[in-house]
């Protein structure tokens, strides 16, 4: 009846049992020791990783608070700050519109570019695609100011030197770009291959594949990566700094000159005699940290909504 | 040469029982239906707010096999995963009751679970060898997790569990070969090889022949009856033939109104399939729902 005729000539079941529960046994209080250990060290990196971050947000948020009001958020910056005046600076509303619409350009430029991209590395292999795939890669890495020369010399001077809100989009979307790419085609790549194969089964285009099944699956994991690019480039400075000018009142116009949150603070550090608007920066640095916190909860809630009833 | 062997076992049994002190015969003599190795109280499990079973209570023979049958939905997955706490790793998902292994409360802190799940083996619904190791590693990677090193023990736990599940010709020849390489069939043979590779003191499987042909499903079954020697087997099927031919206590679970498994009834195989007490039983025995 037995199929077992494998010959045990060292030790019994039992011995063989034994033996492995006593070595799990060794193991895991070992382990356990270890354990100890480790989270001991965890806890110590853990902390040595907060310090800094948290002193940051401390001393952001204490010096920063007393700005946040309506008057603060919704008043463009003083054209001129008098010196018998130096406190009558306004607010950041110029600031505000302008990175709400360079950003906007900038993303609206990337998510389309990105995702096709992604959706092209998917689909093909070979080597002419695995160099772009590393192109792409190396384009991360790529210093901010060097995006911001390329756009100054692209753009901005062909144009008659004008500094635009658009120009600044265009940098950012280089940005983001390389970024967004890599993150949605990891996306991509986290979807089963069953669910590919099972489509592809049912007689269903290699395109009708990727549009009703690939990219449902991926969107949560892309939506994540576009929001964690997104929240990259609202404080980028170095590409903007030089090519989007700056603009005292509201403008939503992406041709004209522009001020962004990065670049006003910037210029009240650097730029400015009046120790008010160094002050003024805490303020700026508050609301910039408060968007990316809004960028990363927007895409948990997101994310959150269409992981719903999958597994 | 079947024949043989068994003449072995069974002389090497004898001998060492007689050269053993009497408690051991004592022991020996002791296995029956009455020996239970775990105990199951009043055991639900709820993901969330929905209840997937519940009211099951039952004792598992110790060195018999168990089938648990019912129609599809109806918990028996979720039952089986309770009993090595694998729902711990499911978010929302709660079991309550209780279970015991040899007396000890699994859920209460009586066991660590990495232990709990050392002594108590899996073979899934769907074959999960590990990708990224050889057919070779894949088998010894339970032994490797529980800190056993030495190669020679390692090489014949890898043999004789290939054996054990049948594999061992099919792979002889390639045991460095990715354990994915292999077809569907092989695979599970892979993971019922690996899980009894670490000789654990219960083994649960969850439909393990459902994605093998005739002949291996044969294997499989021997194999268990032969098993029973040295492991508790705990097997969820929806063969009934199988459950009938393989096992010596069988578990029926069915929906209630609401849709929540229950168990309506637990009793050797033999009562089970020619005399339940239940007629829902009866019923699904004889084909006429589920
Ligand atoms: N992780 C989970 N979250 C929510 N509900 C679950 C989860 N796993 C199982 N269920 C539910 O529990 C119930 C029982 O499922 P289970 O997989 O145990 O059934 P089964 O008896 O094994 O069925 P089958 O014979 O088809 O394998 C089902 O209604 C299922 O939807
Ligand atoms: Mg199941």
């Amino acid at each position: 009846m037995t199929v077992i005729d494998a010959p045990r000539p060292t030790m019994t079941d039992d011995e063989r049992r034994a033996l492995i529960q006593s070595a799990a046994r060794a193991t895991y209080n070992r382990k356990v020791w270890m354990s100890r250990v480790f989270m001991v060290f965890l806890g110590l990196a853990l902390i040595i990783a907060l310090i800094p971050l948290l002193s940051i947000i401390r001393d952001v948020i204490g010096n920063g608070w007393r700005y946040v009001n309506w008057t603060f958020l919704s008043t463009p910056q003083a054209a001129e700050v008098s010196m018998f005046n130096q406190n009558a600076i306004g607010g950041i509303s110029n600031a505000i519109t302008g990175t709400l619409l360079i950003d906007a350009i900038a993303t609206l430029i990337a998510i389309p570019i990105s995702i096709l991209m992604a959706i092209s590395l998917y689909e093909s292999s070979g080597r002419i695609m695995n160099a772009v795939r590393m192109y792409v890669e190396v384009m991360i890495g790529l210093p901010s100011i060097l995006v911001g020369i390329f756009i100054y010399v692209v753009v901005v001077t062909p144009m008659g030197y004008r500094f635009t809100a658009f120009a600044g989009a265009l940098a950012l979307a280089m940005m983001m770009i390389p970024l967004m790419t890599i993150a949605c085609e990891s996306a991509l790549r986290a979807v089963p291959e069953t669910l590919t194969e099972a489509a592809l089964a049912l007689g269903a285009k290699p395109s009708r594949v990727m549009l009703r099944v690939v990219l449902p699956y991926a969107v949560p994991r892309m939506i994540t990566g576009i929001m964690l690019s997104m929240s990259r480039a609202v404080g980028e400075t170095a590409p903007i700094l030089f090519i989007i000018g700056s603009s005292l009142v509201n403008s939503w116009k992406p041709l004209q000159p522009a001020t962004s949150l990065p670049t006003m603070m910037f210029n009240y550090l650097f730029n400015s005699n009046y120790q008010s608007q160094k002050d003024a920066c805490w303020g700026i640095a508050l609301i910039l940290i408060f968007a990316v916190f809004l960028l990363n909860l927007a895409s948990r809630v997101i994310v959150a909504r269409t992981q719903k009833g999958r597994s | 040469m079947e024949i043989t062997e068994q003449g072995n076992e069974a002389s090497k049994q004898a001998q060492q029982a007689a050269d053993s002190i009497p408690s051991m015969v004592e022991a020996i003599a002791d296995k029956g239906p009455q020996t239970s190795i775990m105990s199951l109280r009043d055991v639900a499990v709820t993901f969330g707010s929905k209840v997937a079973v519940r009211d099951v209570s039952f004792d598992v023979g110790k060195n018999r096999v168990t089938s648990m049958i019912g129609p599809s939905g109806s918990g028996k997955t979720t039952l089986l995963r309770a009993l090595n706490r694998l729902h711990d790793l499911t978010k929302g998902a709660k079991v309550t009751g209780s279970i015991t292994l040899d007396d000890t409360d699994i859920y209460n802190g009586g066991i660590p679970t990495t232990l709990l799940r050392s002594r108590i083996g899996m073979v899934f619904q769907r074959p999960n060898p590990f990708p990224t190791m050889s057919i070779y590693e894949n088998v010894a990677s339970g032994l490797r997790f529980n800190g056993v090193k030495k190669k020679s023990i390692i090489d014949d736990a890898v043999e004789h569990s290939l054996k054990a599940a049948a594999l061992w010709d099919a792979v002889e020849n390639r045991l460095k070969v990715a354990g994915g390489t292999l077809s569907g069939g092989e695979q599970q043979r892979l993971c019922i090889a690996r899980a009894l590779a670490v000789e654990p003191e219960i083994l649960l499987m969850d439909e393990p022949t459902s994605a093998l042909d005739p002949v291996s499903t044969q294997h499989i079954e021997d194999l268990m009856s032969s098993l029973k020697e040295i492991v508790t087997i705990i097997i969820v099927t929806h063969n009934m033939q199988q459950a009938a031919r393989v096992s010596d206590d069988c578990a029926f679970l069915l929906m209630g109104d609401d849709r929540a498994g229950e168990l309506i009834e637990f009793a050797t195989t033999e009562k089970i399939f020619t005399d339940p007490s239940d007629k829902r039983t009866l019923d699904y025995i004889q084909g006429r729902f589920g």
